[in-house]
């Protein structure tokens, strides 16, 4: 896997000649954008630290452990380890809680393995489908989108079972 | 949200009365205090990647590749007039590099010029191309990865970009199946 540990590194150097091509000013750039950085983490800290609170309650209770046993059968079933049941249950409703969960993984489980890489691709190849209908929809007066939503929710979850499957192969 | 927010909290504090009261106040700081390390990880790598997004942007990396979008477009949207084209390859290039600061605002745009068409087809079509997520390179996992010590952060690069590829193409094919 040594090929892909060099695209992002290689990407970068490309991006920076190419402005320096472009006459762009690359550092004056970077640090712009850097610099967005703050107000982004301030924009998403409230739901992080509410959703954080939420999950650590839902924990320390033994709801979150009760409800994962009773769906246990079905992600059996479907290949979907129950470690990473409450990521796929977030994920469509909220970007930053579930970010919130990915990075509890982590620290429970570590970052490498089958748990944390399987719980890193659905994180990584889904939406939060809520968010996306809620705000790219906003200036649009008739909202039809049941049919889309369940559609969305449909894939997503197929691509779920796939990741959960794929991460035992590659 | 809040009704999840809601029904999570009052049952799980209620329990909590039950086995260990004491503890409630203490799960809720550490929630806190979870949250607080986790926004200085995020400051670290989001001040990387709105850096880089910040100067791919200002060289006109995206219009270009929007250009290259333009047959894709036109498969999935029909005709459409200059304008909407453009904003719909600009939020779908964005979305594929995850320049979401891009993406958000041109979907908005395109959202309402469909809509003002009465363009149901292709509201849909761009709801499920923005749902569900077609991410080339998903930067923040690898970059989290990484500061998590990973020992290969970007080795979830090929699985993703399967499992993204492969939720685009159900939402579009079942849309096809279910839209007369």
């Amino acid at each position: 896997m040594k090929f892909f540990s060099i695209i992002i590194p290689v990407l970068l150097i490309s991006l920076v000649i190419y402005s320096a091509i472009k006459k762009i000013k690359p550092y004056d750039a970077f640090a712009e954008g850097a610099g967005k950085a703050i107000p982004l983490v301030f924009s998403i800290f409230p739901y992080l630290a509410t959703i954080l609170m939420m999950t650590e309650l839902f924990e320390k209770s033994g709801l979150s452990a009760k409800l994962i046993e009773t769906i246990t059968p079905v992600t059996d079933f479907l290949g979907i380890p129950p470690e990473i049941t409450p990521l796929v249950l977030l994920k469509p409703f909220s970007g930053s809680g579930s970010l919130a969960v990915l990075s509890g993984i982590y620290s429970e489980y570590g970052a490498d393995g089958y748990i944390p890489r399987c719980a890193s691709v659905i994180f990584g190849s889904s939406e939060t489908i809520f968010y996306v209908s809620a705000v790219y929809f906003a200036r649009v007066k008739e909202k039809r989108l049941i049919k889309p939503i369940i559609i969305s929710l449909v894939s997503t979850f197929i691509s779920t079972i796939f990741a959960c499957f794929i991460c035992r192969v590659i | 949200m809040n009704l999840i927010f809601t029904v999570i909290f009052v049952l799980s504090a209620t329990i909590m009365i039950f086995i260990d009261p004491e503890n409630v106040l203490s799960a809720l700081n550490d929630g806190g205090r979870k949250a607080v390390e986790l926004s200085l990880a995020l400051t670290a790598i989001y001040a990387v990647w709105s850096g880089v997004s910040a100067v791919a942007e200002k060289t006109g990396v995206n219009s270009k590749i929007a250009k290259l979008l333009s047959p894709a477009i036109k498969f999935l949207f029909g005709k459409q007039d200059e304008q909407t084209e453009k904003q719909l390859s600009l939020n779908i290039s964005a979305n594929l590099l995850g320049l979401g600061g891009v993406a958000t605002p041109a979907g908005i745009n395109a959202a309402e010029l469909l809509s003002k068409r009465e363009d149901e087809k292709g509201l849909h079509t761009l709801f499920i191309l923005a749902s569900t997520s077609i991410q080339i390179l998903p930067s923040t996992v690898i970059s989290l990865r990484a500061q998590f010590a990973s020992a290969s952060p970007s080795d979830i690069f090929l699985p993703t970009l399967f499992s993204t590829a492969l939720s685009t193409a159900v939402g579009l094919l079942l849309l096809r199946v279910f839209s007369k």
